[in-house]
């Protein structure tokens, strides 16, 4: 059974759905949150999550499928992102600072790799487990009252 | 993905006519601006204005296109939006890597500068 207030959406391992994911989650905090700077650091959290699983864990097989789960109480986000592919290494997590390209000229600056980065800037808390033959990234974000729709 | 082109003098001018610039359309815009160097274009302005949302794909198509001017030629920003701006400042790439403009007038004397 599913829990209240969990939304659930299910993707094809397309790059071009990857968006589709970026617009639910859009459509989900439009009703809640009123900054929208915060708006879209959790769409791109989302969007990069979405996509390393399309290609690095499904290798783009379009017969694969990506879950990814919303969960919003109060003032806690919790973001799933769940393959069934190849899992990731985990102890990309540990390094935030990865791919931050302090005085980066645009010799040194890598051309990837900046997508853990991003998530791990844009979210509060950023957890990876793989069990089970699931790999489930878990984001969480506190929504502070300030950024809320509607409160002082 | 649709670019509108245009000349000012030496310099093109693209404006991707898209709203997002992700790992959807990265490598099909990352195609197309290869193509124009290829053509011989090594000055480009890129009009942002119309991207409402980038991820670290499009930031891999832009930077790629960066190295493949490389010191041949010279490649500016310019209408860059606030999510976009975001993207760019939490990389640190818009320190030193890309030359960002506030708008086409400033960008394209940046670039005829270098011609």
């Amino acid at each position: 059974m599913e829990e209240p207030g969990k939304i659930k959406l299910t993707i094809p391992c397309r790059l071009d759905h990857v968006h589709l994911a970026g617009h639910a989650i859009k459509g989900v905090l439009a009703e809640t949150i009123k900054d929208s700077e915060l708006v879209f650091l959790i769409e791109l959290a989302v969007c990069e999550a979405v996509s390393n699983s399309m290609q690095h864990a499904h290798g783009c097989n379009a017969d694969c499928n990506v879950e990814v789960s919303i969960f919003l109480c109060n003032s806690e986000l919790v973001i799933e992102v769940t393959d069934t592919g190849a899992p990731f290494n985990a102890d990309l997590l540990k390094n935030k600072q990865c791919h931050d390209p302090e005085d980066a000229t645009c010799e040194k600056a890598a051309e990837g790799g900046r997508g853990i980065f991003l998530i791990c800037r844009a979210m509060d808390e950023v957890k990876y487990k793989s069990f089970a033959d699931r790999n489930i990234l878990t984001m969480r974000k506190t929504i502070k009252p300030t950024d809320r729709d509607g409160e002082p | 993905m649709d670019i509108e082109t245009r000349y000012e003098g030496s310099a093109l001018l693209a404006k991707p006519l898209e709203k997002r610039l992700d790992a959807g359309n990265a490598p099909a815009f990352k195609s197309h601006m290869v193509n124009y160097i290829l053509e011989d274009h090594l000055h480009i302005a890129i009009d942002l204005s119309e991207i409402e949302f980038m991820d670290s794909s499009g930031l891999s198509a832009l930077l790629s296109t960066l190295k493949t001017i490389g010191s041949r030629g010279k490649l500016v920003l310019f209408g860059v939006g606030r999510n976009v701006g975001k993207l760019f400042s939490l990389t640190r790439l818009d320190r030193g890597v890309f030359e960002i403009h506030e708008d086409k007038h400033s960008a394209l004397q940046s670039l005829n500068k270098a011609i």
